[in-house]
């Protein structure tokens, strides 16, 4: 590619959706009006993603559904297809991902902030603990039944999922990033006519990167251990389905795919399952990632290197 | 450096590919279905901006879920703090809210029941990564009927933000155009309006 980016004008547009901060950018030569009617669908996506999947807010699609046990519920295209992912990420890892962990996140976050405001002290799941496989899909129906009371928690696939949708509102756009908290899909090149520069925070340093990759045209999800931690810094929300407790043996993973949905997925699978599981985990599933154990050694998949210069 | 055993070859090609195009698929189901949808959505952002009868602790915690119902609207940076609340927001619609917020037409004493702040325009500040939001929230009558960020940057109206200078990823290098993992919470945000109420109840 010998040609200079057409365009001239970076535009950037910012808002908080999902309590994190969204950022919509493109690099274009059209009109700042137009980047802005897109910015406007792109967040539109954010908000409606988050009114239907949103399990702390009791009027949403997602709660209406897990209110109701043992019964076919129609659902939204959105809601279906978001839970049909999630139980497919769940079913490849074996159950290292899993969307039925509501229950044990709600029930460590009211443990911690209502009751004892201390390190949550762990209960051992009940025998009759939900898993995926107590959610039943009918694509024919477009219902969803859940076989058990449970709580779906869709926050691994649904900001993802946002970021997948808003993106597609900039297509007209050649250069394009919609990031949120962290999470990002790239599409061309940036300012400079090179791949976008994606740094990989450092995990234990909260404004130093580990490491840099050259993004286009992919998205980048990092999952770690330093989000969403509790008052203590005891445990954080990436909960070994099995074991119910926080995994301790990683510190971040980052993957690399062709949507912010998968890679959103994929990071938090491969976490769950760890350093000598998670990487050939991925690996399987045809995605790059980087994994950084919680003593900080480094892990990657052999096709990482394409993205590093 | 350690690496673990990885298969010689990618038997998860086949697989990966039913993943991606899984999301692929979903991705295109949800963006048609849903478009309809988000067009009855775009009819909320012409909600006028929450006139809460909640308590503040219950309002901040719900500001996501009101702010999503504000309109899209850009922001004037540093606009008038003692302003008035945005004409673009007529408080005299009224479509389908949340629950976490009463309609124009509720009476006072909601607000008076949770503790009633008093008319005004209060500024709040919070700090973030991005460095400092400055948030008005405008009090009519004893209910909220306006927050926005006014300075750094917008939220409340769901809003635009004309320049968010170097982001997060200049601040760290000035060699990367985005960091992944750097999650930011709109913790800053909910401060400052927290900050804003204070000096208003």
């Amino acid at each position: 590619m010998s040609g200079i980016v057409p365009a001239t004008q970076t535009y950037r547009r910012s808002a908080i959706f999902m309590d994190t901060l969204v950022s919509v950018q493109a690099i274009s030569d059209q009109p700042e009006a137009l980047f802005d009617e897109r910015a406007v669908s792109a967040f539109g996506w954010f908000q409606h993603v988050e009114q239907i999947c949103s399990r702390f807010d009791p009027e949403s699609e997602l709660s209406r559904l897990c209110a109701r046990t043992g019964e076919p519920v129609s659902v939204s295209p959105l809601l279906y297809e978001a839970v049909r992912f999630a139980l497919e990420v769940a079913r490849l890892s074996d159950g290292a991902f899993d969307p039925t962990l509501g229950h044990t996140l709600a029930r460590r976050g009211f443990n911690r902030h209502y009751i004892t405001g201390q390190t949550v002290d762990t209960p051992n799941a009940p025998a009759d603990t939900p898993d995926y496989r107590d959610v039943r899909l009918d694509p024919a129906a477009s219902t969803i039944t859940l076989l058990k009371p449970l709580l779906l928690d869709l926050g691994a696939v649904a900001k993802g999922l946002a970021i997948d949708l808003a993106s597609k509102e900039l297509e007209g756009f050649a250069h394009s990033v919609v990031e949120a908290g962290g999470d990002l899909r790239a599409r061309g090149r940036n300012a400079a006519n090179e791949p976008w520069r994606v740094g990989i925070r450092h995990p234990r340093h909260e404004d130093a990167l580990i490491e840099t990759l050259h993004i286009s045209d992919m998205a980048v999800c990092t999952s770690g251990d330093y989000e969403r931690r509790n008052p203590t810094g005891g445990s954080h929300h990436l909960i070994d389905p099995q074991r119910g407790v926080s995994v301790d043996t990683v510190a971040s993973v980052t993957v690399i795919a062709p949507s912010a949905m998968v890679a959103d997925a994929l990071a938090t699978a491969a976490f769950i399952l760890g350093p000598t599981r998670g990487l050939p985990f991925l690996a399987a599933q045809g995605v790059d990632g980087l994994l950084f154990s919680s003593a900080l050694e480094r892990y990657a998949t052999r096709g990482l290197t394409r993205y590093m210069q | 450096m350690p690496l673990p055993p990885q298969p010689r070859k990618r038997p998860g090609k086949k697989i990966t590919g039913g993943l991606v195009a899984l999301s692929s698929a979903a991705i295109v189901t949800v963006y048609a279905a849903g478009y309809t949808q988000t067009q009855s959505a775009a009819a909320q952002f012409d909600t006028p901006i929450a006139t809460a009868s909640v308590p503040p602790t219950a309002r901040i915690a719900t500001a996501t879920v009101a702010a999503t119902r504000t309109p899209f609207q850009p922001i004037q940076i540093g606009s008038t703090i003692n302003g008035p609340a945005p004409t673009t927001a007529p408080l005299s619609r009224t479509t389908p809210t949340p629950a976490s917020i009463s309609t124009p037409t509720s009476t006072p004493k909601a607000a008076s029941a949770a503790g009633a702040y008093r008319d005004g325009s209060y500024v709040g500040l919070g700090r973030s990564r991005h460095g400092d939001i400055e948030v008005t929230v405008v009090v009519q009558g004893g209910k909220i009927t306006a927050a926005k960020v006014s300075q750094c940057l917008t939220r409340y109206p769901c809003s635009m933000i004309s320049a968010l200078p170097g982001q997060v990823v200049a601040r760290q290098s000035a060699k990367v155009d985005f960091v992944s993992g750097a999650t930011d919470s709109s913790t800053a945000f909910r401060e400052a309006v927290a900050n804003a109420l204070a000096k208003g109840s």
